[in-house]
């Protein structure tokens, strides 16, 4: 290896983690000392950021729409530039005015002024406890909520055509084409529901496209029948609770998970933590 | 509960809350991916998103909008240049933070790229990328250690390691050697 793949190798191995801990305590000295590295290591991060971003962005937006959505965005800002200044009352008046559903309809039809002016407040207080609610599930579901990437899923690919459409179908999914790999699984699922993966995933790429109520039934009917990903189904079952304001079932579910050993019993408990804070 | 173009539309002149609700479902996360890998904490992240649902209702209200793309995706294009506009207004506090900041490991360039013409530059040569490339960096990213991409490649973990410095030096000299890139590099010189 020459000496310029070598500084390439090492600039790659700390920027997408592949060092061991002393390897980069010694890169990141270099890089305090040596300008020219760090300018370097700036330049490549960014690219690197880039592709973390993508990601995200692959798996929820369609980038073929991205052009026009920009182009009617310019449009809109060369007509109107004042509607791209947000103030502060701006957002005090947007905060209060989501926290109330429906501005029309029944309110306007009650009688009594101060009768009708109560009714509003305690309608709005209990409309704004249940939005907040709804949003900070939201919230949650958004912040605790991550695709199932373990490639240990993927060693029985080794056997059968179905073990093969398995592995296509988790290949899909962790590139986030959930619709996709739906199909697939739901076939998979329909002639081998004895394959404990295709269920776990199928349920996973209903959460994927958004479709909880499905997942739900999905993960609730895996847990009864099967214990091998008792603890992943749990898991996201309980994320699929949260989201659609089902608190105390999430409760019974992380309050198993939080006496498993590893990363996911610490979720569950950070989780729970987090969830009690709300209710 | 999915909602139909038409639908969020009526919705967000409507005020009705499950419509909001169900777009930062769907693109509050890449618009927080968004900001904090652009230089923001999980809080402009958090402000950003908000600022941007206030004007994209203010777009929707007008009686003349036609959104001829998703909603989803006009909001995500929307907080991008809020982000930005936040950016500009940060740029000298920033940079003069930065320079006095002697823990900092990584300093900013001073004439660093537009980011819009850098995300422009990047997208391009992303795409020129092969498939396996850009499947093994998406997979570092995604926190994949060796051997699970070893697994689902069927390579050695030392290949991995080797494709993924090859792949990541390819698009870094790709970018490099986009004309773009190489004349706002020269104009800087000069």
């Amino acid at each position: 290896m020459t000496g310029a793949d070598k500084y390439s190798q090492r600039m790659a191995d700390y920027i997408y983690g592949d060092m061991d801990a002393s390897e980069r305590l010694v890169f990141e000295k270099e890089l305090k000392t040596d300008e020219k590295l760090a300018r370097d290591y700036h330049n490549q991060l960014k690219i690197a950021r880039r592709i973390k971003e993508k990601i995200e962005i692959e798996e929820t937006i369609d980038e073929s729409e991205l052009a026009e959505a920009d182009r009617l965005v310019n449009k809109h800002r060369e007509q109107f530039p004042e509607d791209f200044i947000v103030t502060d009352e701006d957002r005090a008046n947007h905060q209060a005015f989501m926290s109330i559903s429906g501005r029309t309809g029944s309110l306007r039809r009650i009688i009594y002024p101060l009768a009708a002016a109560a009714a509003a407040v305690i309608v709005g207080i209990l409309i704004i406890s249940n939005v907040q609610s709804a949003d900070q599930g939201s919230r949650l579901y958004i912040k605790y909520y991550d695709p199932l990437e373990d490639a240990r899923f993927v060693k029985r690919s080794a056997g059968g055509q179905e073990y093969k459409k398995l592995h296509q179908a988790l290949y899909l999914y962790w590139e986030g084409e959930y619709s996709t790999a739906d199909k697939l699984l739901t076939e998979l699922t329909s002639s081998h529901s004895e394959i404990d993966e295709a269920i776990l995933f199928l349920g996973l790429s209903k959460m994927g496209e958004g479709n909880i109520s499905d997942a739900v039934i999905i993960f609730n009917n895996y847990l009864s029948d099967s214990d091998k990903y008792r603890y992943e189904a749990s898991w996201y079952l309980s994320l699929c609770y949260i989201k659609t304001g089902q608190s105390e079932k999430a409760r019974d579910l992380l309050l198993d998970l939080t006496s498993i050993n590893g990363d996911l019993g610490k979720d569950a408990t950070k989780l729970l933590k987090r969830l009690d804070k709300l209710n | 509960m999915e909602f139909t173009e038409e639908q969020i539309v009526a919705g967000i002149r409507n005020r009705k809350n499950d419509v909001f609700i169900y777009l930062e479902k769907k693109i509050r996360r890449p618009i927080i991916a968004h900001v904090t890998l652009n230089r923001g904490t999980d809080e402009d992240a958090d402000d950003c998103y908000n600022d941007s649902v206030i004007v994209l209702i203010r777009m929707v209200d007008k009686r003349d909008f036609k959104n001829t793309c998703k909603i989803s995706t006009l909001l995500f294009d929307i907080a991008k240049k809020i982000w930005l506009q936040q950016l500009d207004r940060r740029g000298p506090a920033a940079k003069y933070k930065i320079r006095h900041n002697e823990d900092t490991i990584v300093q900013q360039d001073d004439n660093e790229l537009d980011q819009p013409l850098f995300e422009k530059i990047f997208d391009e040569c992303w795409k020129k990328l092969t498939r396996e490339c850009r499947l093994i960096l998406k997979s570092y990213m995604k926190g994949m250690s060796g051997e699970e991409m070893a697994d689902l490649f069927d390579y050695k973990t030392s290949t991995i390691r080797k494709k993924k410095c090859n792949c990541h030096s390819t698009l870094k000299e790709m970018v490099h050697n986009h004309p773009d890139y190489r004349r706002i590099k020269r104009d800087e010189d000069i």
